[in-house]
């Protein structure tokens, strides 16, 4: 009767057995031990490659898979460090130690070169110097020597011209005064001065004028070699002078480098390379250099010729020979001479700075140490019987002159502090306590070194405060223990010094008046005190914060003149619905201390805020989102408990109403940071108060957002809000997470990528409930899982992407077949086949990718859902196909490309999906517990098998039907180009389909795979193609013949057929010149 | 036609006893005829006349003295062909037997130079001879190097020699030490040492290092000595720190130096002046004589 059937059917689906292909097709993998990319593993993979092209292929692929196994968007929010940033930041650290352990001229000076990058000790010299000018700015007018002033051009003269009788005249005048002329000049002239001074360096340099040029730049040292009339302006005019002097050293090493590529040319080594030494550098370029050195090493005054030393030292490289370390030690020492110690501090800062470019390690700790210790030693100077009375003189304060030596002792502080071994706190302090003891010197180094180091001195350090407070200084001892807060963020003090150091700071703090400044100070310590303290001194520490921002914004809007109502209405968005109450309340805080959260006195005090504030605010509030162990740091050090942020903390009135002081843009913006603050600590938390005020920032976040906004920000966005959704974890409490997912779906209308986060969470969500039943639902967690079926059902649809939602579809669907929710699959398999036409056709706006790829997409989308309809058990009334039947008819009703392949993928891609419901037994189903599949439902229907195999052939007509057009056009086109590609592709396809569905035994599917397979060869399939199918028929053939060995007279006559094709295929293939067996079939495939 | 020399050494300097050795350039776009080209290398010790030692010497009495004289024929009479031609030359620098090799030196009272100058004689009529010549630098390195001799030194109101002792109490009291770490001192390498103001009531101004010459010239008994300062570089600018070594650090310019000399004829001799400038316009100067050498 099989038989029959069989002959009566051109087309039968074959049985496999999956297991066994499986088996066949499974590749031995290693696990290397080594991440490919990280640095060793790189070594790894270069060394490998060197010696075999194919290893590093095998490890990358072997990443992906790695990379794999955890989440990858997790991943992506954990490496919260831009990773190139962290890789440089370890090369640099490698570069620094590698300089450190080879002593020696030659290793000492690799680091390289550019001072427009951050140096290696994360000192950015670029942002110092423009700090420095913004900081330093004077109104007074500063009074300069003549000689000084004069134009650079009349330097150009030569000196020893016969001087003319007014000249003589005027210098005989000048002699009788006892003092030298001056011209007072205002900051702006000064500036143009620096300006011309520069240009005309670049001028003389343009025209080869090398000795006037060094004129200028000796002239430019001048103009520092002493401090002006006021000192208050000496940063910014070191600043202004310290770029043309770096300007002229690198000209002098650019000039000097480019005859020595000329010379390394023309004795034919090529190019002089980027790291050279002196060994590279013929001797006329030495001669050059040491010529330039000789001319500054003459200079009579001391501080031009340092500054000239040190702008040139870079040229030593030339040389060879010179111990860098050396040099910088003489240079270090020579700053010695100078008296000024203003001067001597600033000659220090850009010694330092120069030796950051030249040398690393120990070497160039060693010399900024010399310095900074010499300017430790010297600080008396800055305060002896003479200075205070030429301060007194000038009408500068003694807080403001110590206050200018910030920057050079924060510079070399810090450059002392990379990277140092701990004695070298202990070596700071100790001459900071034998010599200086002022405020200044003190935030220098405690903002330098890290909690690490003065930890566990805590006890000892806050008496040197103590004592600094009492020196004259600008900014309050708060500023110093804001500085010790911030390094003992990421490095707790003992236990026991914890409550008095608090004790202690607390009050210094609380104690400032400026409210911005006591913002800046109050920062650090609600983060360490997040960190590291107990909540209930957080809490009073943030109410205290809180308070006094209420005060300031209270005070602002006195001063103002306006308790807020006219501006209340028409400020910021945000605040509109507040306006109105907002006129009483702002002038009675009272009530707003009470816990009126989100109340309109807040919402129009908020505009009150100093906005200086507001960033120190931020801060706050996004340490305290970030939770204890949040932002950076090894959390193991901190010793406290792995939580995401208190949400005790988060709740507080004190955290409300922070959080109130913002508004309209400014509000978005805190919001997204805190958000991802709470991101980047990656703490999935289940407390529904703190997600709760977490969706509400989320939802302010949202809400901030239009479709205007840029792509992004948006990307941004959705990536934060749907990491909020992902790290929401309420465990065994499912409908509440469904809750949630339906309250997101409500909030992040315009977030694309939010939208599918919250998709996944709800496919997620389905899959835990599964684990949680153990596999079979009761009567109550039955409708539950309808219920989120019905949610995917409807969030689904709203997202923009057709491939998106097709795939969420299908996952969808196998879920519900997995937890039994048979009808829901069925609509979810619906709605994934009608998605099919939309993927095919994508609208190109909102998917981002080309039309033309739509046909790849359409073959793509065809058999992901084919795929999931495997197991998709039959409708009761509509039959067991109804959605392959639905499927090939959206195939049939796509807009085609008559000269592409895609129609007959896609045709032949449900041919496939056919012959795997042909089975007795699927390759894959839903586990025990789930839906019934069609193997089961039809287990040894004779209708399932005849409808069955009346659609296989059906969909096999049509494919050869396809084919069949597709030759015509090709053979138009003479099989070439594009076409006749597309023709062999879909022909081959037909072919292995045939080869891996159809029963071969059957004569006629036998016939056509042999007229194809000619037809193939005739066409210009590849041969190498044709051959491996013929091994595969081979094999299979084999695998029949063992079969036909134990089987009836049926296996035989199979393995018979099967054995002539496949020797016929090889024949015709090339494989084997003549048949193999004398067999008559061979004649006939042939 | 083209003809010039050139020193194998781009700063044309070698030392005594070495080979002095180069090339010789001719370039010709016609035939050339010449009868020898010929090379003279010759050296000699100038006095030199200045204003100030005019009274004290006649001028027919200052002489050079020769005291490197080496003539190297190059090629006999012969023809160019029109080209470039490279001829290496190589001669040892040897003084004239009787005299002995001076340094290569420009001062106020006292030259010495060398030269190396080539000639290609030509005859004819209306045809003159080609020359060219370039200077010759040539170092006299010492064999054995001499100790170093370092100096420590004190400066105090007591130390002034010119300075009556009742007016000594009316000078602010000072201390000043130092060290120079070698008053044999190489010319090749920085001359240095340190200065410490340990004390001093009166604000300092200038710490300065001066370096002196000293040329004299001798001729029939009688004597020109003449004192010119070649450096003066300021060490401590402004009242330095107490009690903090600052460094004295000199590279010796390489012009006006040579090592130091003593002959029948002419010496060249060097000083260092380290001097104290005060606030108030005087100043101490502490005098200490080096010995230059070529290391």
């Amino acid at each position: 009767m099989e038989e029959s059937k069989a002959a009566s059917l051109a087309w039968v689906a074959r049985r496999r057995n999956y297991a066994k292909e499986r088996q066949l097709l499974a590749i031995p993998v290693t696990v290397p031990d080594k991440h490919p990319l990280d640095d060793e593993g790189l070594a790894y993979a270069r060394s490998k490659l060197s010696r075999q092209s194919g290893a590093g292929r095998a490890g990358g692929a072997a990443s992906a898979r790695d990379a794999g196994a955890d989440d990858p968007l997790g991943a992506v929010a954990s490496a919260d460090e831009d990773p190139l940033r962290a890789a440089a930041g370890s090369r640099a650290a490698a570069a620094a130690a590698a300089a450190g352990a080879s002593s020696g001229p030659a290793g000492s000076h690799v680091v390289g070169a550019d001072d427009g990058r951050a140096s290696h000790s994360g000192l950015n010299w670029p942002t110092t110097r423009q700090r420095i000018l913004r900081k330093y700015v004077v109104d007074g007018s500063i009074t300069l020597s003549r000689k000084l002033f004069d134009d650079a051009a009349k330097m150009d003269a030569p000196a020893d011209r016969a001087m003319s009788l007014e000249e003589a005249k005027e210098r005989l005048a000048r002699l009788d005064e006892a003092a030298e002329p001056t011209t007072e000049l205002t900051q702006r002239t000064y500036q143009q001065h620096i300006e011309r001074l520069h240009a005309s360096l670049e001028s003389a340099w343009a025209s080869e004028k090398r000795v006037l040029a060094l004129k200028i730049a000796i002239k430019t040292s001048k103009l520092i070699a002493r401090p002006t009339s006021m000192p208050a302006f000496y940063p910014s005019a070191f600043a202004m002078c310290s770029g043309i002097l770096d300007s002229f050293g690198r000209k002098v090493f650019e000039r000097l480098r480019g005859i020595a590529d000329a010379d390394s040319r023309r004795m034919g080594t090529g190019a002089l390379p980027a790291d050279f030494t002196a060994a590279d550098v013929g001797s006329a370029t030495r001669e050059t250099t040491r010529n330039w050195l000789y001319k500054t090493a003459c200079i009579r005054e001391l501080v031009p010729r340092l500054y000239m030393e040190l702008a040139l030292l870079e040229c030593y490289r030339f040389l060879g020979g010179e111990d860098y370390a050396a040099l910088l030690t003489r240079l270090a020492h020579t700053c010695r001479g100078v008296g000024d110690p203003l001067v001597a501090a600033y000659a220090r800062f850009y010694l330092a700075k120069q030796a950051a470019r030249l040398v690393a390690g120990e070497p160039e700790r060693a010399c900024v140490w010399l310095c900074l210790s010499d300017q430790l030693a010297t600080w008396g100077l800055t305060t002896d019987e003479h200075r205070v009375a030429l301060l007194g003189r000038l009408g500068v304060s003694q807080e403001q002159y110590a206050d200018l030596f910030a920057p050079p002792l924060a510079w070399l502080c810090q450059q002392v502090a990379w990277k140092a071994p701990s004695k070298m706190f202990s070596r700071v302090i100790r001459a900071f306590r034998a010599s200086c003891g002022s405020p200044v010197a003190l935030t220098a180094i405690l903002s330098a070194f890290d909690g690490r180091d003065y930890g566990p001195h805590l006890a000892d350090i806050v008496p040197l405060i103590k004592a600094a407070a009492e020196q004259p200084t600008q900014l309050p001892p708060a500023d110093m223990y804001r500085a010790l807060a911030e390094g003992l963020v990421d490095f707790p003090p003992p236990v026991a010094d914890r409550m008095p150091f608090l004790r202690d700071a607390w009050t210094a703090v609380s104690a400032v008046e400026d409210a911005e400044l006591f913002a800046e100070c109050a920062a650090p310590f609600v983060e360490l005190l997040c960190r590291h303290y107990e909540r209930e001194h957080l809490i009073v520490v943030l109410r205290v914060v809180a308070k006094r921002m209420r005060k300031a914004a209270k005070e602002a809007a006195e001063a103002a003149g306006v308790p807020g109502d006219a501006e209340g209405g028409g400020a910021e968005s945000g605040a509109g619905d507040a306006a109105g109450a907002g006129a009483g309340a702002a002038a009675a805080p009272g009530t707003a201390a009470a816990g009126d959260t989100g109340s309109a006195s807040a919402a129009a005090a908020a505009r009150r805020v100093p906005v200086g504030c507001l960033s120190h605010l931020e801060r706050i509030l996004v340490c305290l989102v970030s939770g204890p162990s949040g932002s950076g740091g090894d959390s193991a050090a901190s010793g406290d408990g792995d939580e995401g942020p208190d949400p005790a903390v988060i709740t507080s009135d004190a955290f409300v109403s922070l959080m109130d002081l913002f508004s309209g843009a400014r509000k978005t913006d805190v919001c997204r940071r805190m958000l991802e603050g709470f991101v980047k600590a990656g703490k999935p938390t289940s407390d529904p108060v703190l997600v709760h005020t977490l969706m509400d920032m989320a939802r302010a976040l949202h809400d901030g957002l239009d479709r205007s906004s840029p792509a992004p920000e948006l990307a941004r966005a959705s990536f934060l809000c749907g990491r909020l959704i992902e790290l929401t974890d309420f465990g065994r409490d499912l409908e509440r997470q469904l809750a949630l997912l339906t309250e997101a779906r409500q909030s992040f209308r315009l977030l694309e990528g939010a939208k599918r986060r919250v998709c996944l969470a709800g496919l997620r969500l389905t899959r835990r409930a599964l684990r949680l039943v153990k596999g079979r639902h009761g009567a109550r967690t039955a409708p539950f899982m309808r219920a989120c079926f019905a949610f995917m059902h409807i969030t689904t649809p709203g997202l923009a992407s057709a491939r998106h939602r097709l795939n969420i579809y299908c996952a969808a669907a196998e879920s519900a077949l997995c937890n039994d929710c048979a009808p829901q699959a069925d609509a979810l398999l619906a709605a994934a086949v009608a998605e099919v036409s939309s993927v095919a056709a994508p609208p190109s706006t909102d998917d981002h990718e080309l039309d033309t790829k739509g046909e790849t997409f359409a073959e793509e989308a065809v058999r992901r859902v084919a795929g999931s309809l495997v197991m998709a058990p039959g409708h009761p009334e509509a039959g067991p196909f109804h959605h392959v039947r639905s499927l090939a008819e959206q195939v049939r009703l796509l807009a085609w490309d008559p000269l592409s392949s895609a129609r007959v993928r896609c045709i032949m891609a449900i041919a496939d999906v056919l012959g795997c419901m042909g089975q007795r037994e699927l390759p894959y189903r839903p586990p025990a517990g789930g839906a019934e599949a069609n193997d089961t439902l039809y287990a040894g229907d004779p209708d399932y098998e005849d409808e069955l195999q009346d659609l296989y052939a059906a969909t096999m007509e049509e494919a050869l039907g396809a084919v069949s057009v597709l030759s015509d056009v090709a053979k138009d086109a003479d099989d070439a180009g594009s076409v006749g590609e597309a023709f062999r592709d879909a022909l081959m396809t037909v072919i292995d389909g045939l080869c891996a569905h159809a029963e071969l035994s059957v004569p006629e599917a036998a016939a056509t795979l042999a007229k194809l397979l000619k037809l193939a060869k005739r066409r210009g399939v590849a041969e190498g193609r044709l051959q491996s199918l013929a091994r595969r028929l081979e094999e299979r053939a084999a695998a029949a013949a063992e079969e036909a060995e134990t089987g009836g007279k049926q296996a035989a006559a199979q393995s018979e057929a099967l054995s002539r094709l496949a020797n016929g295929a090889a024949v015709l293939s090339g494989l084997r010149q003549q048949a193999w067996r004398p067999a008559d079939g061979a004649a006939e495939a042939e | 036609m083209d003809l010039s020399v050139k020193l194998s050494r781009v700063d044309h300097t070698f030392s005594a006893g070495e080979k002095c050795a180069g090339r010789i350039i001719v370039k010709t776009r016609s035939r050339l005829a010449h009868s020898g080209l010929m090379l003279v290398a010759h050296g000699e010790v100038q006095p030199q006349l200045s204003a100030r030692n005019a009274g004290i010497f006649g001028a027919s009495q200052l002489n050079p003295t020769p005291i490197l004289h080496t003539e190297l024929p190059i090629l006999d009479a012969d023809v160019f062909e029109p080209g470039e031609y490279e001829l290496p030359f190589e001669f040892p620098i040897e003084p004239i037997p009787g005299e002995t090799l001076a340094e290569t030196y420009h001062g106020v009272y006292v030259n010495v130079q060398y030269t190396v100058s080539v000639e290609l004689k030509r005859s004819g009529m209306f045809v003159r001879s080609l020359a060219a010549q370039c200077p010759l630098v040539v170092h006299t390195p010492t064999e054995a190097k001499p100790d170093p001799e370092p100096n420590d030194f004190e400066i105090l109101p007591e130390s002034l020699k010119n300075v009556r002792a009742e007016r000594l109490s009316a000078i602010p009291p000072f201390r000043v030490t130092g060290r120079l770490e070698q008053t044999n001192a190489s010319l090749t390498t920085p001359f240095v040492g340190h200065i410490t103001v340990e004390e001093s009531t009166e604000r300092i101004r200038s710490l300065e290092l001066q370096l002196v010459r000293v040329e004299t010239v001798r001729n029939e008994g009688r004597e020109a000595r003449e004192r010119t300062e070649i450096q003066n570089l300021q060490v401590g600018e402004g009242d330095v720190a107490r009690g903090m070594p600052v460094p004295l650090y000199a590279v010796l310019p390489r012009l006006f130096t040579a090592p130091t000399v003593h002959r029948s004829l002419f010496s060249i001799e060097f000083e260092v002046n380290v001097i104290v400038r005060f606030e108030r316009h005087y100043l101490s100067t502490l005098n200490i004589p080096i010995t230059l050498y070529r290391g």
